[in-house]
This record gives C-alpha cells, sequence and structure tokens, in this order.
C-alpha cells in the first residue's frame, strides 16, 4: 500500500483512503481515524494537564474531590464519578465501588473474595476492590468479553 | 437514601444467611435431642438458636464489609473469625439459656462438634466457590488483555503507517 503525504497551509485537514475493496484493516485504520480522542484535564500543583484515557488507572474520589491516578501521579479533574464513567465507559473505565471507577485495562489479575466481592490487582501492584454491588456488572463485562472496542 | 438502600440490601443478604444457620442449628439441636429420647423442645431455644443464627450471620457479614483491600494476615484472620465466632456465640447462647444440662453430655458434645464441622465445611465451600470463580475470571481476563494488546499493537502499526 503506498502512503502519500502532502503538508497544507491552509484549509481543512484531510485523510483520502483510495481502496479497491474494503478490508479489516482498512476498516480499522477507519474506525481508528474516526474515533475522537478524549483526553481528561487535570490540575496538580496549579498546572493544568491532559490526561489520555489509557494513562489514568482509575478516578477515585477523596472528600468530594475527584482524583485521577496515573502511573507516577495524582491529578485533581473537574468530573463527577458518574461523568468520568460516562465518558470514558468505551475506554474500559466501570464503576467499581462508592469511590472509585476503575480503568479496567490495567487490571491484571483478580481474585474473588468472601463478601462477594473481588479484589483487583493493577499492573502497577495495586489493590482495588471491585464491590458486591458493581462485581455483577464487572463478571458480566469479562464475560461478553467488552473491551473498547 | 443510598445509605438506607445499601443497609436494606446487606440486611437481606444477612437474614438468607441467618436463615440457613438458624434452621441448621435448629435441625441439628432437634435431630441430636430426639435421639437422646427428648420429644419436646421448647420454644425459648428455638427462638434463642434463631436469633443466634440472625447475629452470626451478622457478624460474618461484618468481618468483609469494607469496600477497601484487607492485607493477607488480615484477610485470613477475617477468615478464621469467620469459623471460629459462630462456635464461641453458639458456646455463649447455650450456656446463658440452657440447651444443655451440666455437666455436658455426650450430645451437647456432638452437637458443638457437628456446629464447628458445618461452619468449617461451609467456609470451605466458599473458598471453592471463589477459587473456582477467580480461576474463571483470570481466564476471560487473560482473553481480554490478549484482545487489547493485538489491538494497541495493531494501532502503533497505523500510526507508524502514517508517519512514513
Amino acid at each position: 500500500m503506498k502512503i502519500c503525504l502532502q503538508q497544507v497551509d491552509e484549509g481543512e485537514e484531510e485523510i483520502l483512503i483510495r481502496y479497491r475493496q474494503m478490508t479489516p484493516r482498512l476498516q480499522q485504520i477507519v474506525e481508528y481515524l474516526q474515533r475522537e480522542q478524549v483526553a481528561v484535564i487535570g490540575r496538580r500543583n496549579g498546572m493544568s494537564y491532559q490526561l489520555l484515557p489509557e494513562e489514568i488507572y482509575y478516578f477515585e474520589r477523596v472528600d468530594e474531590r475527584i482524583f485521577a491516578y496515573t502511573e507516577k501521579a495524582e491529578y485533581q479533574v473537574m468530573l463527577t464519578l458518574a461523568e468520568a464513567e460516562e465518558a470514558l465507559q468505551e475506554y474500559g473505565f466501570f464503576r467499581c465501588n462508592k469511590s472509585f471507577v476503575l480503568n479496567s485495562d490495567h487490571i491484571i489479575s483478580v481474585r474473588s473474595e468472601m463478601g462477594n466481592r473481588i479484589n483487583a490487582i493493577l499492573d502497577n501492584q495495586e489493590h482495588v476492590i471491585i464491590s458486591r454491588r458493581y462485581a455483577k456488572d464487572f463478571r458480566e463485562m469479562l464475560k461478553r468479553g467488552i473491551s473498547h472496542e | 437514601m443510598n445509605k438506607l438502600r445499601k443497609y436494606l440490601k446487606i440486611e437481606a443478604d444477612v437474614e438468607g444467611m441467618a436463615a440457613v444457620h438458624g434452621c441448621s442449628m435448629i435441625f441439628v439441636y432437634g435431630l441430636i435431642q430426639w435421639l437422646s429420647g427428648v420429644k419436646t423442645i421448647p420454644f425459648s431455644i428455638i427462638f434463642w438458636q434463631l436469633m443466634l443464627g440472625y447475629a452470626i450471620a451478622w457478624t460474618q457479614k461484618g468481618l468483609f464489609l469494607k469496600e477497601r483491600p484487607y492485607k493477607k494476615w488480615e484477610y485470613q484472620v477475617r477468615e478464621a473469625l469467620w469459623c471460629m465466632v459462630p462456635i464461641c456465640y453458639t458456646l455463649l447462647a447455650s450456656s446463658v439459656s440452657h440447651w444443655f444440662s451440666f455437666p455436658l453430655s455426650g450430645a451437647a458434645i456432638l452437637f458443638y462438634a457437628i456446629l464447628f464441622i458445618y461452619y468449617v465445611m461451609l467456609w470451605l465451600f466458599l473458598k471453592y466457590f471463589y477459587w473456582r470463580e477467580t480461576r474463571e475470571m483470570n481466564h476471560l481476563l487473560e482473553i481480554r488483555r490478549k484482545n487489547i494488546k493485538n489491538k494497541v499493537k495493531h494501532q502503533e502499526l497505523v500510526k507508524e503507517g502514517g508517519r512514513k
């Protein structure tokens, strides 16, 4: 496949794909290009940062404030947990207990525990509890094999 | 309102477990007494046993109520308490409400032994259930992670293609 890139000074940026037949690979490229890149604005030490959904491990509510946690830092965000869950659902985020919205892509293993709750172990070795109330949805999500596709 | 709803859900759980504990205790006590030749059991003892089932169920629920991860040792201690506390409660309740006469007969010892085995078996059953579920969920999680990995790889290829 030949790839041509052309820089323009003015006008709208556009991507033109010429194809004989739509193949799965092409379809995936189109889907990727069509997908809107969502970013979360987080504040830390008086500075604003743009956080990509895949960087965020989870959102946590602490004293009515919401924080987004990445591998290295935590940022205060101006979203509610419900808003974060709704906006980032397609990126694998789900409500796991009353104070957390968790990115399921960062879960490396889970352990079912007494009290019908699930202990999720993240790839940064943190443990987060999926409470009984949300465990059922999580199990269904796994069974359906839903990822953010 | 949310707190009330949460409490009601927990209460429903507890009552289910309390019914299992209460009925088991009444059945075992009744059977042992019947085998010992006792044909009638006072209602007060049955009532005590039902209430005891409720207290045990609440205690067991309370041991794993928090929405935070427990340390390994802490979890193990709670599991041990899950089995031991019911027996302590039963010993206490039975001595307060005189289920058996002193000195303890073979029937009384058999009753406590069966109940102890019942709680340990229940715990083992739950452990097995959670172990199986853990295995199944990790298997599904593995598949899901592989799918995501493939997808990320593909996106990187698309990006690289775009740069060229």
